[in-house]
């Protein structure tokens, strides 16, 4: 057996007396622990007494019920006075003024002109655990907060995304995701926030400019080379962390290819449903369609036999592929105008989509799956797997407008009688309920602008709050019971956190 | 709603193997998600959930603080205020942080370093006969002597650990916290903490001979 030295022996004795204590206070024997540890035994048996004694004696200590009582009751009555607030400026504004900040913000003005190019510098790849990163990260939130031009928040966003990948794949490369999950975990966590940051911010922004366009393919680019490989082997929490990343990764992505091909196109963003209908949509339920659907327009297109089936889009291919269906359309046609407030695809989060290049995949159908309706549920996740050969227009090529073709071409009436089956005379809903799952939901509504306690009525009970932007890409948080906001096309994305699973019918 | 710890009958014999004796009733670690349920309901106004996290870790709470004063009346004064704090402090607790239950005790660790301040004076041990310490009530007098003792010893060979140590100790023999717990409560390494609980059981191994 390798010999090790006194401090190597006392490492591996202390690791061993750690285990040992939560074996213990998990109701294992002390004989059960030293069994685990028999190189140990002699020198953790005396350890652990002492640990049991000690043990004994806090457990000995026994509150009056007359204190509990009182505590409680003083607990209880300082929580009704209490209202959740959302976002609220540091408690020395509140007691003293704006002035009270004078000596912090000379302080941040000078830091941030002495320290904040030496802390760039210092973005030198450290990760956590080395003795610069705190530095870095700190450098980070300075950078962020004295830039005030929102395309280059944006920029920064997603340079920062980047930075946490990396620092991701070293501790990956390094083997520290096992041992240091929690690490790894807040990373990707921070990731997500970026990135759903991102997404707010592009969704209010006017255009979508060629260098956020650019720096969000090369995020998610490699956010699809780093995240898998975590979602495969970590351990769970990372998993789940991951697949929630990978997915909002995908949502960032087609929001903004969405909105990037519509500013191309001059200027009026697309509606979800017309993006949507020229591809087949997804059986997904988050896929979801939050802006009101008109109703169906007897449109005298014929009805074509095979688009009575429509095809659904999967995370993963399915093994059958029938072929993409025919859609008739009249000749010449031309892509519709959107109305302004119809302009997003609703977008709820999905576990671990495929994230999206910009090459299209074929589509793979699924019929079992399908929803009755073609146009009643289009999916923003299911915008680039799923466009049909024909009209095969990825989202992110916004130069390369899509061609027309009869086949194609995507009718100008969102429920055209020529994407339904027979029952399409049948006026649909206009909002098909979302399913809203225990946790934070991203919630996209277009809609006229209305009170946020309106728009989620019944479910208001279960909601904990709701996290959303103004036009200018400030963020929020309202909680039920307070003064609600108007939520309209210009911030309508939202997450909404709700205590258990539900489903939201938007007016 | 959960029930709370002190709701069941408490069991005051001393496990004879291991720290918990059946119906042992301990303020164990709270099942994470349960918890995480909680404490995002009294985030946002929930009454029931502040009363079942106060449930959930009085006695916790209670005793790292009466092992860390050594008095009854001023481990409940102290106690109150964890949670009076932490209900003026709940808006700004994040979950992918630190444990709650961790926040909880680094808001008691700090408090009982503010006693301590306050006071000039260092943390003491509680004395078996001090109100709030609660020998067990056996039928067997020799027995009850010998446990008497035995506290006795281990409260005297607390006074030969280092604050940092001690503080430790408290945090996973008083409050029952693990290693992970402890180093997010102190804002330590948990190699730190695993060493620290080393030392200190090595000298009260010494100190208990």
């Amino acid at each position: 057996m390798r010999r090790l030295n006194p401090f190597q022996r006392r490492d591996t004795l202390s690791d061993a007396l750690a285990a040992s204590l939560d074996a213990l206070a998990s109701g294992a024997s002390v004989d059960e622990c030293l069994r685990r540890f028999p190189t140990h035994a002699e020198a953790l048996r005396p350890l652990l007494e002492a640990a049991r004694q000690l043990h004994a004696y806090g457990e000995r200590a026994v509150p009056s019920p007359a204190a509990r009582a009182r505590a409680r009751s003083e607990l209880l009555a300082r929580a009704a006075a209490r209202q959740p607030a959302p976002i609220v400026p540091h408690p020395a504004v509140h007691r003293r003024g704006w002035l009270a900040l004078a000596p912090a913000a000379m302080a941040a003005v000078v830091f941030a002109a002495v320290a904040v190019p030496l802390l760039g510098a210092l973005d030198s790849g450290a990760i956590p655990g080395d003795w610069n990163y705190g530095l870095k990260r700190a450098g980070e939130r300075v950078q962020l907060a004295l830039t005030t031009d929102p395309a280059d928040r944006r920029l920064l966003r997603l340079e920062f995304a980047r930075r946490r990948l990396t620092e991701i794949e070293q501790l990956a490369q390094h083997g520290r995701v096992d041992t240091r999950a929690n690490v790894v975990t807040t990373l990707v966590h921070d990731y997500t926030q970026d990135m759903q940051q991102v997404q707010r911010q592009v969704a209010a922004a006017p255009i979508v400019d060629s260098s956020t366009k650019q720096a969000l393919d090369k995020t998610t680019q490699q956010a699809q080379e780093v995240l898998p490989q975590i979602a495969q082997s970590a351990p769970p929490p990372v998993v789940a962390a991951a697949q929630t990343a990978q997915s909002v990764t995908v949502e960032v992505k087609q929001t903004a290819d969405t909105l990037a091909t519509a500013d191309k196109r001059g200027g009026a963003r697309p509606q979800a449903a017309q993006t949507q209908q020229a591809q087949p949509p997804a059986a997904d339920q988050s896929a979801v369609q939050l802006t009101p659907q008109p109703t169906p327009s007897p449109t005298p297109a014929t009805p074509s036999p095979t688009a009575s089936a429509p095809p659904t889009s999967t995370p993963t291919p399915a093994p059958a592929t029938p072929p993409p269906p025919q859609r008739t359309q009249p000749a010449g046609e031309a892509t519709p105008e959107l109305r302004p407030d119809q302009r997003l695809p609703a977008v709820l989060t999905t576990p671990a989509p495929q994230i999206p290049t910009n090459v299209p995949t074929p589509s793979t159908p699924s019929p079992a799956t399908a929803p009755p309706v073609v146009a009643a549920a289009p999916s923003s996740s299911a915008t680039p797997q799923v466009v049909p050969a024909a009209d095969a227009t990825p989202m992110g090529s916004a130069t390369t407008p899509a061609p027309v073709t009869p086949s194609a071409t995507v009718p100008a009436t969102p429920t055209s009688a020529a994407t339904r089956p027979v029952t399409a005379l049948t006026p649909a809903p206009t909002t098909p309920p979302i399913a809203l799952h225990a946790g934070d939901n991203i919630v996209r509504y277009t809609g006229e602008p209305i009170r946020l306690d309106a728009l989620l009525g019944p479910i208001l009970p279960n909601v904990v709050f709701v996290d959303y932007a103004d036009a200018a890409g400030v963020p929020h948080r309202w909680y039920p019971g307070t003064s609600a906001p108007l939520i309209g096309p210009t911030n309508g994305v939202m997450i909404v956190r709700v205590r258990a699973d539900t489903t939201l019918t938007l007016p | 709603m959960q029930e709370g710890p002190e709701t069941a009958g408490a069991r005051r014999d001393t496990p004879q193997d291991g720290f918990r004796a059946v119906g042992d009733n301990r303020s164990a670690a709270p099942d994470a998600r349960d918890e995480q349920t909680l404490v995002r309901a009294a985030k946002a106004g929930d009454r029931e959930a502040i009363g079942a996290l106060f449930d959930l870790h009085y006695t916790s709470v209670f005793r790292f603080l009466f092992v860390r004063t050594g008095r009854q009346e001023d481990a409940e004064d102290l106690a109150q205020e964890v949670f009076i704090r932490m209900i003026a402090a709940l808006d700004r607790y994040q979950e992918r942080g630190i444990p709650f239950r961790a926040w909880l005790m680094q808001i008691a660790a700090n408090l009982a370093r503010d006693f301590y301040r306050r006071r000039g004076a260092r943390p003491v041990a509680a004395s078996i006969d001090a109100p709030g310490f609660d020998l067990p009530a056996d039928d067997d007098p020799q027995e009850m002597a010998e446990t008497a003792l035995t506290l006795r010893d281990v409260i005297a060979a607390l006074d030969c650990l280092t604050p940092a140590e001690r503080e430790v100790v408290d945090l996973r023999f008083g409050a029952d916290l693990s290693v992970a717990e402890t180093a997010a409560a102190l804002g330590k390494t948990e190699n730190t903490v695993k060493q620290l609980t080393f030392k200190a059981l090595n000298k009260l191994r010494k100190a208990l001979r």
